[in-house]
């Protein structure tokens, strides 16, 4: 990533910026306004009829809405296991017999069966 | 910093060509591979000789059952899901060492009202928790097990008949897929009563601050830098990682979606543009740095074996239809919007097609952009996936869409796995299922998209007009880290397709990834994200959403992705390959 000239610039504002009592204003301000957001409106919004219906879903199966790459989230790993296993070891609805690829011999390392 | 970079690149270039190896050991591009290798070789040191008890045999033991199970009834009984559950429980995490590690490298825990529950709970209030979570599990249980009961009655009676008698067997199925649909909110209750204990995280994380500061610092001492002032400035930024990742741990903002990204900016931003971010922790200030030693690390989960977990649909609907949408955006950018920047475009256009956040700090390393670009995508991407999460389950359940169409559907537009994995649990498990799983295999192409990106700029992007380059030359310009990235992806995917899915599950997704790399990935993203907040101006900013041109191509390149998705989703699950729909 470029490093942008914000990167070597002073952190300290020059003596062109506002002093320090309103700097310190601004950033209570901001402080207050995320804490409001976060601790109100989020909140509100949650208890909004449509959006409360997907929230209880997430809520009762404990499902991290926050997770950003499939190894943060447990459900992925157990949906790839179920997915694999629906797919390896399939049903026929049409007659008992089903379709079921051989298992793969065991290798050398760590012993598996496909 | 790029100046020292370019400094050393520079002397490289005399007839002494010798010292260019410096850069070996004095540039971030470097020390991110040589540090993210540590942590790998840790992790398979720790891991691979630690497999779970009798792994072998009960990977046999549930195929086994599995494959018998298909043959006697025509459709999936109660002991072919306790094979799969069987496997699926196996995993090299549960070992004492991985719970040892796992302290220190978790993330706060989750609390509602009070904040000092992220971090200490005390004997009393865990009883507390602990008797309210002894109530809902009871229920839970009562609840599964009386549904369990039903579903063996019902399988009995289909079994009696032979499973010759159809409306016995849709009876069956009907028991059984109600006793599945207990089993998460089962999990998730004994999850919560056994996480009902007095906790003490301060000590981990302070050990765990020292631990990063020390890594890091090292890089930077070599680097020709201050590692005391460095090590200063570290404890501020890791300070600020800590509460991100408090706010997204706070139960209403977890729901939401909003993870450790957006508070670790929010954070960083309100300082530098308020108060000022103080002189003594620009030293720690290492977007790059941290950047790079996470992606490193996400090689590690760039697994190229999953994508044919869900077969040739799973293929073509995050595969085919991602890069179409990726480079469709793109040009939509330069040639109808003229965005002034191709590396914003580019990055916005990742994060959108590909998977959200992860997508958009992969491709803006690769393209070295600026970081006020990675944060206005960065910001678009979780803003929308919020409102998607919630609009797009409800539209599918509303029009009544088939489960299948629409899981594939979340999983091929929200841009991230947390949200998709909310967004299909509303709809049931075969939704969430292939939600969850195409997602994982559009996660898998941001290796590859990576190093396209990067060897694009290289190649023609920066280039001067009329100049031919040299593969020197290349070799000199290409973002080293991302051959570390993609070096280790390979080697990961390598060691992964010789275990097997089933071992390579239980092994490296939920032991070397989940016991360490990913935990550690996670932390160096956050200080990254501290990092771009506390250097980055406001004005720049805006200045770069000036005539709103980022969100139009968002909104136009998503609606694009939402149509084609749905298209090749329809496609793939409902006309062409309909005998692996109806085997999900």
């Amino acid at each position: 990533m470029e490093r942008t000239r914000t990167d070597q610039r002073s952190c300290a504002p020059s003596s062109g910026t506002p002093g320090v009592g309103r700097r310190c204003a601004r950033f209570l301000i901001g402080l207050l306004v995320i804490l409001l957001f976060s601790f109100g409106v989020i909140p509100a919004l949650q208890r909004l009829g449509p959006v409360r219906e997907v929230r209880d879903a997430v809520v009762n199966s404990g499902i991290d809405a926050t997770a950003l790459f499939y190894t943060e989230s447990e459900v992925s790993g157990e949906a790839a296991v179920a997915i694999r296993n629906a797919i390896r070891y399939s049903v026929r609805p049409d007659r008992p017999a089903a379709s079921v690829r051989p298992a793969a011999p065991p290798r050398g390392g760590l012993q598996q069966v496909e | 910093m790029a100046e020292d970079n370019q400094a050393v690149e520079e002397k490289g270039r005399g007839p002494n060509g010798g010292s260019r190896w410096r850069e070996v050991y004095q540039t971030d591009d470097y020390w991110a591979i040589w540090l993210g290798l540590a942590i790998i070789v840790i992790g398979l040191v720790v891991f691979l000789p630690r497999p779970p008890e009798a792994m072998d045999e009960t990977i046999r033991e549930s195929n086994a059952t599995m494959a018998k199970e298909v043959e006697a009834a025509p459709f999936r009984t109660i002991g072919w899901y306790k094979a799969s559950d069987a496997k699926e429980k196996l995993k090299a995490t549960r070992g004492k060492l991985a719970g040892t590690i796992k302290k220190y490298t978790g993330k706060p825990h989750g609390w509602k009202t009070n904040p000092v529950e992220a971090f200490v709970v005390t004997e009393a209030r865990a009883a507390q928790k602990k008797a309210s979570a002894q109530e809902k599990y009871d229920a839970a249980k009562e609840k599964i097990d009386g549904l369990e009961a039903k579903a063996r009655t019902a399988e009995d009676a289909a079994r009696r008949a032979d499973f010759k008698d159809d409306a016995l067997n849709q009876g069956a199925v009907a028991a059984i897929e109600a006793w599945r649909e207990a089993k998460r909110p089962f999990s998730s209750a004994s999850d919560k009563l056994k996480a009902a204990k007095p906790v003490n995280q301060v000590g981990y994380l302070i050990v765990l601050g020292i631990v990063l500061m020390v890594l890091f610092g090292i890089g930077i001492g070599f680097m020709g830098r201050s590692a005391g002032a460095f090590a200063a400035g570290f404890t501020f930024v890791f300070l600020l990682a800590v509460l991100a990742q408090l706010f997204a741990a706070q139960a209403d903002i977890k729901d939401a979606g909003l993870g450790y990204a957006a508070w670790a900016i929010l954070f960083g931003l309100l300082i530098s543009n308020t108060i000022g971010t103080p002189a003594w922790v620009k030293p720690a200030v290492q977007t790059e740095y941290y950047i790079k030693t996470g992606l490193v690390l996400l090689g590690a989960e760039i697994l190229f074996g999953k994508i044919v977990t869900i077969g040739v649909p799973g293929i073509f609907v995050a595969w085919v239809v991602t890069p179409i949408v990726l480079v469709t955006t793109y040009l939509f950018g330069q040639k109808v919007l003229k965005m002034p920047s191709k590396t914003l475009n580019i990055t916005i256009s990742s994060d959108m097609s590909v998977c959200g956040v992860s997508a958009a700090i992969a491709t803006a390393a690769a393209c070295r952009a600026k970081k006020e670009e990675l944060t206005l995508a960065v910001g678009l991407s979780l803003v929308f996936t919020s409102i998607m999460m919630v609009a797009m389950p409800l539209l599918i359940d509303r029009v009544g869409m088939p489960k299948i169409l629409g899981g594939a559907w979340i999983g091929g537009t929200i841009d991230a796995t947390g949200a998709v994995a909310a967004a299909g649990e509303f709809l049931g498990d075969k939704a969430l299922y292939v939600a969850a799983t195409i997602k994982m295999i559009q996660n898998v192409l941001i290796g590859v998209i990576a190093f396209c990106v990067a060897t694009y700029w290289c190649l023609r992007v920066d280039r001067e007009a009329g100049r031919q380059v040299g593969a020197m030359e290349i070799w000199y310009r290409f973002p080293k880290f991302v051959l570390g990235f993609i070096g280790v992806s390979i080697v990961f995917s390598l060691i992964y397709g010789q275990m097997g899915s089933d071992v390579g599950y239980t092994m490296i997704e939920n032991g070397v990834i989940g016991g360490l790399t990913s935990s550690l990935r996670g932390w160096f993203f956050c200080l990254a994200f501290v990092s771009i907040g506390l250097a980055t101006d406001f004005r720049e900013l805006k200045h770069h959403f000036k005539g709103g041109k980022p969100l139009i191509l968002y909104v136009c390149g998503q609606s694009f992705n939402l149509c084609l998705t749905l298209l090749m989703a329809y496609l793939m699950f409902y006309v062409v390959f309909k005998e692996i729909t109806a085997n999900i």
